[in-house]
């Protein structure tokens, strides 16, 4: 492809003078601008087109490619929902830019997909995906760290193969990395199991994974990098897409040198305030609502078999929602949690018309909540069902 | 299946011992359900559901168990339900009256060792 151009040089009297000409081949640089075109959208189909909504937990993530040249790579970060109540957290950097990159990214993200639904442990994922790497991807170098968060506990197993360290910033400003659990990048096909390390995030705590285009600077060690984002991390005190939004602004502003991928979880505090949390009403949400509810169970500090009661108790009555609230409709269900004068009080609401006026499941539904609870209102109107619950925290088992 | 549950299977002769393992929901009750149906064999004559590992059961969990003990019953086979005392589903199981349909034991062995004489039981 050519490209020309031409510059005319004109006397006083607007007279022609001389005219000066270039022709340009500009193939290379067509192809080049065409290739970082499509690398990019490769990568951003790759990337997962949404969070999973975790009822509790609030999750961000960001990426940003590289402007002009040909630095698009293969940053990439998953957040995949694991048997057991358990979030699975990666994050990643496949070596060298461009199409090749971006489609190992592809392959390696998928495979730990895989591997992590299969394997509980971190560290096995990292190994097998270190095989899957060294044996079949060639002689590609890929970094990643890859964490498992237990919701209910908030315990986290990580392991980390040659990936800039994960943040915690606690909920008093507190940061630190997590510089255990270190092993070799992906592709050294390593022969020893992955060292795995284990913190605990408590609520209101961040969990900040990065790749490296955030911390590093030419001509800046990398420690500065690291250092800068611990001071700017601790003095946001924003909600996570806000911290994220920030912590590019300041870290990198508009020269995005190299790809920067970057990925941000925290489990919201449940005690002291009023919790809601609004879901659809899909049998889905089920299993997400009772994490959440142990959780919450678990910091207003109820004995096991209150516990145990109001998790059943609140199940059935989001079950019923979910079966008779909308019929073959679209609608939402909504869970209010208090602790007032040590009774744990439940409200769940609907917008939705029931087929019973009762508004609750004929069969076991409403007298197992009977059974359950200390008292249980039920309330239909024009705008949806209202289910009450109340439970005394102490005071023995109801049976 | 869903993640949530799991069902493991043992066949002993005429016996199918049958493990759930996880969470019973509505989200996943009919795959559980239809988990056990395939998991009962047709030579197998008594029929032991283990709930021992099984952390959560809603009453569409209950509900399948009942629509199991009525299917099991027209064809002449017997069912029991293994619930520990300390098993975080044992009020539930209670609380609907499960126990007045299906037997319940708190212990696997006597789930094993029980046989009820009305219904043929050839071998074992």
């Amino acid at each position: 492809m050519l490209l020309g151009k031409a510059k005319l040089r004109v006397g006083p009297n607007r007279e022609p003078r001389r005219m000066f000409g270039t022709v340009q081949d500009v193939t290379e640089g067509k192809q080049a601008e065409r290739e970082h075109r499509i690398a990019e959208t490769l990568q951003r189909s790759l990337l997962p087109d949404r969070l999973p909504e975790l009822p509790g937990i609030l999750l961000a993530a960001r990426y940003v490619p590289a402007g002009g040249d040909m630095r698009v790579g293969g940053d990439w970060y998953d957040v995949v929902q694991l048997p057991g109540g358990h979030v699975g957290l990666a994050i990643g950097d496949v070596a060298g830019h461009g199409l090749r990159a971006a489609s190992t990214m592809g392959q390696v993200r998928m495979a730990l997909r895989a591997y992590a639904l299969e394997e509980p442990s971190p560290a096995r994922v990292v190994r097998r995906l270190d095989q899957l790497v060294s044996r079949l991807l060639g002689s590609e170098v890929v970094t990643l760290v890859y964490l498992v968060v237990d919701l209910d506990s908030g315990m986290v197993q990580f392991a980390n193969a040659g990936h800039p360290p994960p943040l915690v910033v606690e909920a008093g400003g507190h940061v630190r990395y997590l510089e255990h659990g270190l092993a070799p990048p992906l592709g050294c096909d390593h022969p020893e199991l992955p060292a795995e390390a284990t913190f605990r995030l408590t609520p209101g705590s961040t969990l900040l994974l990065f790749t490296d285009g955030l911390v590093e600077r030419r001509g800046a060690p990398i420690c500065a990098g690291l250092d800068r984002l611990a001071r700017l991390a601790a003095a946001c005190d924003d909600d996570v897409d806000a911290l994220c939004e920030q912590l590019l602004r300041c870290m990198v502003g508009d020269d995005v040198a190299d790809d920067i991928a970057l990925l941000a979880l925290r489990p919201v505090p449940l005690v002291g305030s009023r919790l809601v949390v609004r879901l659809p009403a899909e049998p889905r949400v089920l299993a997400p609502l009772r994490q959440t509810l142990r959780r919450w169970l678990r910091e207003i500090d109820a004995a096991p078999d209150v516990a145990d009661d109001l998790l059943l108790a609140c199940g059935e009555a989001c079950a019923n929602v979910i079966q008779h609230a909308y019929g073959a409709k679209e609608g939402g269900l909504e869970m209010d949690l208090a602790v007032r004068d040590g009774t744990a009080e439940v409200t769940v609401r609907d917008h939705g018309s029931w087929r019973r006026p009762s508004g609750v499941d004929g069969g076991h539904g409403l007298p197992l909540l009977r059974a359950l609870m200390d008292a249980v209102k039920v309330q239909s109107g024009p705008d949806g069902t209202v289910v009450r619950l109340e439970r005394r925290l102490s005071g023995g088992s109801r049976a | 299946m869903s993640d949530l549950a799991w069902v493991e299977e043992e066949q002993q002769g005429r016996l199918c011992l049958v493990r759930v393992h996880g969470e019973v929901d509505l989200s996943n009750a009919q795959d559980v359900a239809a988990a056990i149906g395939r998991a009962v064999g047709q030579e197998a004559r008594r029929l032991v559901v283990d709930l021992t590992d099984t952390t959560y059961l809603d009453s569409a969990g209950v509900a399948l168990l009942l629509r199991l003990a009525t299917r099991l019953q027209a064809r002449r086979r017997q069912l029991r339900l293994v619930v520990p005392f300390n098993s975080p589903v044992r009020r539930v199981v209670e609380f609907t009256g499960l126990p007045r349909v299906i037997p319940v034991e708190t212990r696997l062995e006597d789930a094993l060792a029980h046989r009820d004489e009305t219904l043929p039981d050839d071998s074992r």
